[in-house]
């Protein structure tokens, strides 16, 4: 899996370019908006470029050589699954430092403690996002999965936003949300939670093994 | 030893339908026309695709579940798929580090050098000869027991051909049991390298046979229609008319050039079988 | 060993290394327990097959020219044996059959060429 690693990281180095314009934006965008946009873009952001490495593996029939590799299709897969795990909290620690940076420049205060648990949703939440993505895109490919991340990606993204917006802005008629979240900050609602997202993690990475295994070159 | 007995495949209309046993040490040529079923062969030898029946083995394994390690004695060089073209040699050359335990990451690079692969340049500004010897330099660093390549000079000038197949003679005297298993349509290339050829027609095996052999015992016979008439046919694998006569295949050129002085004789070669075998009919 | 294939020969490649490693031992360019390249890197150096190659040391051992050590390759085996005596007398009748033929074409006729050999051997001390 180390070959697999190296091979991915290069990959995602090799579009230093985009990924440099990306950062100035939302650098940009952290400055001129408020709230914690920045950190769930720019994880998000580097969650889908680490799984855009398998369009990369699949791009001019490079699947078939890839197979010939020395390692077994379910390392290949749980790799995938390392790497955007990885990726992913490489870039939320960034983008938090990021985050508490600028608004040390701008001259706001935030309170990284009371902030910290809606910091740390994003976390679960883009990797059971991720783990929609990787079985879909084993399955189909990259130009066929396109569409479906898009809307995944954007409905997502606006929809996280919202709901933690939502809860930070103290509105009454969002008791519910209040009491349910609650709930789930309790002992036992974050045990529930927890087997909850182990479950659906576990799901994703046993269809894509299965998907991986069966695929022919 | 890779061992593939009785292996089924079916692609729409087409069947594969061969078996085949390649020893240790042997270096075997797959030849025939295009959509015979060589890639699907080579693509069953690395486990790609798996057979409808059959089994495709290599030392007794099943290749479509190899693990790590036994992947690592198997070097394969493919016409039309390798590592991502935004990757330079220089990544590969550490991805490859990493993947096997036996690469030999001096050679590698001093094949670089003198055949002027750039080390940071991506793939996908290489020329087609640049990525041909890119791939075979791939399939040769580690040290493989077995290498698999399909069609590894096809596309290349001249010059390029003879070196990559240099180099592949090179690595056969180096590592003294390793075996190959090519596919070509270039024959004077299989020619000059493997051992023994397979003919493969319509996904089926209709010739084997070793290639000296070939060269020195299969001929080409052309006669006008008298000579044809009175032919003894006991040898003639293949006949077909032609606008002087007939043209014949077989495979023992010394009966004929005994018995026939006056026939023209021509030394066979993988084209000649490919041409006659796989096309005209039979006597 | 320096051997010349010739691709286009109607005689077998491994015919044609045959005679030539049998030449080059009859000549003494080839001595008792000189090593033969590998198979191998013969092959490669021919640019034919190492079937071909092997085919032709096995086809020299057969006929008692050279051995081959398992593990160590193959040697040009002990000179003074029947066999090397017999293809030295074997080349030497060809070469004579050659000169005669030749001597035929430019007119001499049986008693001239008896003559004449009889002539070079007593001008000659061998």
């Amino acid at each position: 899996m180390k070959g697999l690693l190296e091979k991915d990281l290069r990959l995602m180095i090799s579009r230093k370019q985009s990924i440099l314009i990306f950062i100035v934006a939302s650098l940009f965008v952290a400055f001129t908006m408020e709230g914690s946009f920045v950190v769930s873009y720019l994880t998000m952001l580097f969650t889908v470029i680490a799984i855009s490495t398998l369009s990369y593996d699949e791009y001019d029939n490079g699947f078939a050589f890839l197979m010939t590799l020395p390692f077994s299709r379910k390392t290949y897969v749980r790799e995938k699954y390392i790497f955007t795990l990885l990726a992913e909290i490489t870039a939320w620690i960034v983008s938090v430092i990021l985050y508490y940076a600028v608004n040390m420049i701008k001259g706001v205060r935030i309170d990284l403690l009371s902030e910290a648990p809606v910091l740390l949703m994003y976390l679960p939440l883009l990797f059971l996002m991720a783990c929609m993505m990787l079985p879909i895109q084993f399955r189909f490919g990259a130009e066929k999965s396109r569409t479906a991340y898009f809307i995944v990606i954007g409905g997502l993204a606006v929809l996280l936003f919202i709901v933690f917006k939502l809860i930070g802005s103290g509105d009454g008629s969002i008791d519910i949300i209040e009491t349910a979240l609650s709930f789930l900050l309790s002992p036992v609602g974050i045990i529930m939670v927890t087997a909850v997202f182990l479950i659906l993690v576990a799901v994703s990475y046993l269809l894509s093994v299965r998907i991986m295994e069966k695929k022919e070159f | 030893m890779v061992k593939i007995e009785g292996l089924k495949k079916k692609y729409g209309d087409f069947m594969l339908d061969i078996s085949l046993e390649i020893p240790d040490g042997r270096v075997t040529g797959i030849v025939g026309k295009n959509g015979a079923g060589k890639s699907t062969t080579i693509k069953a030898i690395l486990g790609l695709i798996r057979p409808d029946s059959g089994t495709v083995t290599i030392n007794g394994r099943e290749t479509s579940s190899l693990e790590a390690k036994e992947k690592e004695n198997i070097g394969a060089c493919l016409s039309d798929s390798g590592f991502s073209m935004y990757l330079t040699v220089e990544d590969i050359i550490h991805i490859l580090k990493r993947m096997y335990s036996s690469f030999d990451e001096t050679y590698f690079r001093s094949f670089c050098s003198s055949q002027g692969l750039p080390l940071k340049k991506q793939i996908k500004d290489f020329s087609t000869g640049m990525r041909a010897k890119l791939r075979v330099i791939t399939a040769i660093s580690h040290n493989a027991d077995l290498l698999v390549m399909d069609e590894p000079t096809s596309g290349l000038d001249v010059e390029a051909r003879l070196e990559i197949l240099d180099m592949l003679r090179d690595y056969i005297s180096r590592n003294e049991n390793c075996s190959i298993i090519m596919t070509s349509h270039i024959s004077t290339d299989l020619e000059g390298l493997c051992d023994d050829i397979y003919l493969i027609h319509d996904g089926k095996v209709i010739v084997h046979e070793d290639t000296d052999i070939i060269k020195g015992n299969y001929a080409v016979l052309k006669m006008d229609d008298e000579t044809f008439e009175s032919l003894d046919k006991s040898h003639i694998l293949r006949s077909r008319r032609e606008a002087y006569g007939y043209v014949c295949f077989t495979d023992q050129k010394r009966f004929y050039t005994e018995r026939y002085p006056e026939i023209v004789v021509e030394n066979g070669g993988i084209d000649e079988l490919i041409l006659m075998m796989a096309g005209g009919e039979k006597r | 060993m320096h051997l010349i294939i010739n691709n286009s020969s109607m005689i077998p490649i491994y015919e044609q290394i045959t005679d030539q490693v049998k030449r080059g031992i009859v000549s003494g360019s080839l001595k008792e327990n000189d090593l033969l390249p590998s198979v191998r890197s013969l092959a490669g150096e021919l640019r034919i097959s190492s079937l071909t190659v092997k085919k032709a040391y096995d086809r020299l051992e057969d006929e008692g020219f050279v051995v081959t050590v398992h593990g160590k390759g193959t040697y040009v085996a002990a000179t003074d044996t029947e066999a090397a005596m017999e293809a030295r007398r074997k080349a030497a009748e060809d070469d004579l059959c050659a000169s005669i033929e030749r001597a035929r074409r430019s007119g001499l006729s049986k008693e001239e060429i008896l003559e004449t050999i009889d002539i070079i051997m007593e001008d000659n001390t061998w």
